[in-house]
């Protein structure tokens, strides 16, 4: 199984014989590759020195490091440093909690879209081999959710979370909806894509046998699909617990906004304890996924 | 005899999933009953908001100085997210190496190099590429390099963590065969694994370009451009239109990125 | 007496509590063909596997050219010794046939030659011509997965041919192939230089072809020994015995 974030799901090619694409559209994309490495690393060397500030230098690393002793771990400082007082731990504790929460929350609304959606998506259902005779308007729904999954998955979290800050209040919920708008195009599009790769022998007997399309839903593809459906939500949660952080900055919920909060005040061994809370959630959730997906073995 | 122990095998898997379908919606209904569902949840206004936000899409801005913008600051994207693989790719993949332990001979000293590596790339990870930019730009300045610093570190704990378990997985017996020729492990890892493994890792790096470009979109929150900047600053004026343009110029990125690796998966894993 | 290529000497194989091969003992001359014969099960593989090297015998000792195949450096020293032709050919499905039959070259090759050769191939010529002995150098730039069963054996076959060890063993080498072609493939195994005899023990399913092809036939069942002797003496009672039900 592969680790952190969606598994490569191997294409299950029917006819091995037939390649769709020439060997040219290897060189070319390898060509093609190294104009974008080059292009890109000029364009970013260039923009760099408009900037005024050299950035790999060694006032800059001088500055870097004063930054992590200094600011970050409070050495030299008169104060105490905030993660050194077991008040500020208890204050930020209850943001912790609050970060988990929205993760949770996010994933669950992810999932719900995606559950609900990702029959629709699959090709081989809809347009394909199990549908020989399939309507125009089958065709149009596969198109419509694969469209759908694409502008979700395509926009991430935070940039979904600036348009969600127009229609709720502060809090929890706009940082969970703006993951899961982002998180059901993931999620539906991996779904989709264990249904088409699926083996179709059950699901034709099945249909041979007499069943509709919902009986082959029921019967041939989800007691295949969801094990490893879930599987999938729980690599997907890890990744989501770290990005749960970011929404936080413009939602204004949990870690994020009190990260974002400390960063403008200066306040940076605060930002120090946040960090900390920060990654003991991070392995948390990490241990927690690994137990799960043991159960779902 | 054997039936039996295979009917019970099953019982307990058809029980932990059981248990598992619990836990998932326990912990569902558990956030959802954390949330103050009550007329405050909605902003005043927010439903008609939807309506705007949604209506807009199908309205984007379509002037000639839009899209002339548009281009540019996709081109901006790309280029952040472009050079940050690299960075990923040059860091990530020797440690992924060395995480796999694939070419350590003497147990003991593969133990401890599993061991740095796993830890080195499980570090890198941990922190979400947004977090690592603002900190970087706090402590050195702004900069594009510090957008290709933050994509690239955190990208290569992932790409090494993948690359390391591809490696692992390879079939073995074609590189028993190559060691029967006489190989080493070098030549083994060099003729057998890579080339094996190359196809997976080639479809997840082409997975991660695509991530990269919403890790890049998103540089413009600590002060970057990109397309990310442009949906913020239009807004900021609240012109819906425009910001669709923009997003709709993510999505175009998005999915050529998407159609260009799905027609070199193809063409490499058949 | 000359030194023997192959010296088994209470040579026995357990996986476990399993007993794969019992203890057997047995010379095999240089330049002698062998055909390892038995129902499937008996230790075939097994066999060629303690022989190779590749399976380390839980008692007992296997010498090659008089020295303890223990002894023997695993790479360069042995594979220049002993080579083998797997059952399922192993091969490396996404590179080409003439990579995968270069790869026979990797003993004696340093790293970085066999760094260069994935980019520009090296000692090009050899492949091509062991594929040519093969019968398939036309499909020398195919993706070995492409290949079919019968080509992929012979992609093998070319692999250790280029590798040149002084021992062949190879399981069931001519399983996918027509009768014609086998003999070919056999004679490109054995007659590789006509100074220095090459010696060959493999695993047969066909008793006809091992009867008219090799000097000297083994039969195996459940691990143990059941004949040893010259192809001719073999009677339809011997093999009707080995492979009774």
């Amino acid at each position: 199984m592969i680790g952190v974030d969606a598994p490569v799901v191997r294409v299950r090619d029917a006819r091995p014989e037939v390649t769709p694409y020439g060997p040219g559209i290897v060189r070319y994309s390898i060509v093609l590759a190294m104009i974008l490495v080059v292009a890109s690393w000029i364009f970013i060397i260039f923009q760099s020195q408009n900037q005024g500030t050299s950035f790999l230098s060694i006032d800059s690393a001088a500055r870097a490091w004063n930054f992590l002793t200094n600011d970050l771990l409070g050495i030299d400082q008169s104060r105490t440093p905030a993660f050194l007082k077991g008040s500020v731990w208890r204050d930020i504790a209850p943001l912790a909690y609050d970060t988990l929460l929205m993760s949770v929350l996010g994933i669950g609304f992810a999932s719900l879209v995606a559950l609900a959606t990702f029959i629709f998506g699959a090709r081989n259902v809809m347009t394909g081999d199990l549908a020989p005779y399939g309507g125009v308007i089958w065709r149009l729904l596969f198109w419509a959710v694969r469209g759908l999954f694409i502008i979700t998955r395509a926009v991430p979290e935070l940039i979904w979370a600036f348009l969600i800050v127009f229609i709720f209040s502060p809090g929890i919920l706009p940082g969970a909806i703006a993951l899961a708008i982002h998180n059901s195009g993931v999620l539906g599009k991996l779904a989709s894509e264990i249904v088409e790769g699926l083996d179709p022998r059950p699901m034709r007997s099945l249909q041979s046998a007499g069943a509709g399309r919902v009986q082959v839903l029921f019967y041939g593809v989800l007691p295949q699909a969801l094990p490893r459906f879930i599987t999938f939500l729980l690599y997907r949660w890890e990744v989501i617990i770290r990005t749960t952080i970011v929404v936080g900055f413009v939602a204004s919920g949990g870690l994020g906004q009190e990260f974002r909060l400390s960063m403008s005040h200066f306040h940076y061994t605060t930002v120090t304890l946040i960090l900390i809370w920060y990654l003991g959630i991070v392995v948390l959730v990490d241990l927690i996924s690994a137990g799960l997906r043991r159960l779902a073995r | 005899m054997r039936g039996q122990g295979l009917r019970i095998r099953t019982l307990t898997t058809v029980d932990s999933r059981k248990w598992l379908t619990v836990i998932l919606i326990a912990a569902f209904g558990w956030s959802l009953a954390s949330v103050k569902w009550d007329s405050g949840t909605l902003h005043t206004g927010g439903l008609s908001a939807v309506g705007e936000i949604l209506g807009a899409a199908f309205t984007p801005q379509i002037s000639g100085g839009v899209l002339k913008l548009g281009i540019i600051e996709a081109w901006t994207t790309v280029a952040y997210a472009v050079a940050g693989l690299t960075v990923a790719l040059v860091l990530g993949a020797p440690i992924g190496v060395i995480a796999s332990g694939v070419l350590a001979r003497r147990r003991f000293i593969s133990v401890i190099n599993v061991g740095w590596a796993r830890l080195v790339l499980a570090f890198f990870r941990s922190v979400h590429e947004l977090v690592w930019a603002w900190i970087f730009i706090v402590a050195v300045g702004l900069s594009p390099m510090a957008a290709v610093l933050a994509i690239g570190i955190p990208y290569a704990g992932i790409l090494g963590r993948v690359f390391a378990e591809l490696l692992q997985d390879v079939p073995e017996e074609p590189l028993d065969s190559l060691r029967s020729a006489g190989a080493s492990e070098w030549k083994v890892f060099l003729y057998g694994r890579l080339p094996m493994a190359m196809p997976d890792m080639l479809s997840y790096t082409f997975y991660r370009l695509e991530c990269g470009i919403r890790a890049a979109a998103v540089m413009s929150f600590v002060g970057l451009g990109g397309l990310g900047h442009q949906v913020q600053l239009s807004l900021q004026d609240l012109d819906y239109g425009r910001a669709w343009t923009f997003l709709f110029f993510l999505i175009a990125l998005v999915a050529l990125v998407d159609l260009w690796s799905s027609m070199v998966r193809r063409r490499v894993s058949a | 007496m000359m030194m023997p290529a192959i010296r088994l000497d209470g040579a026995e194989a357990k996986f476990g509590d399993v007993v794969a091969v019992v203890p057997i003992t047995l010379s095999i001359a240089t330049g002698e063909k062998v055909a390892l014969l038995g129902p499937s099960g008996a230790g075939k593989t097994t066999m060629l596997r303690l022989i190779g090297g590749e399976v380390r015998p839980s008692s007992g000792s296997i010498e090659l050219h008089g020295r303890m195949i223990g002894d023997l450096a695993p790479g360069r020293e042995l594979s220049s010794l002993v080579g083998m032709v797997h059952q399922q050919f192993d091969l490396v499905p996404n590179l080409s046939a003439l990579q995968n039959t270069l790869a026979g070259n990797l003993g004696r090759w340093s790293l970085g030659r066999g760094l260069r050769s994935l980019v520009v191939p090296v000692d090009r010529h050899m492949a091509i011509s062991a594929l040519q002995r093969v019968g398939i150098d036309d499909k020398s730039a195919q993706r070995t997965s492409r290949l079919s069963g019968g080509e992929q054996q012979r992609v093998a076959i070319a692999r250790v041919l280029v590798q040149d060890p002084s021992i062949v063993l190879a399981d069931e080498p001519v399983a996918s192939l027509d009768p014609a072609r086998s003999k070919e493939i056999l004679g490109a195994l054995t007659t590789d230089s006509p100074d220095q005899q090459k010696t060959l023990v493999a695993s047969m399913h066909s008793v006809e072809f091992a009867r008219d092809h090799f000097d000297r036939l083994i039969g195996l069942r459940s691990g143990s020994l059941v004949f040893d002797s010259p192809a001719t003496d073999v009677t339809d009672a011997m093999l009707d015995e080995l492979y009774r039900i």
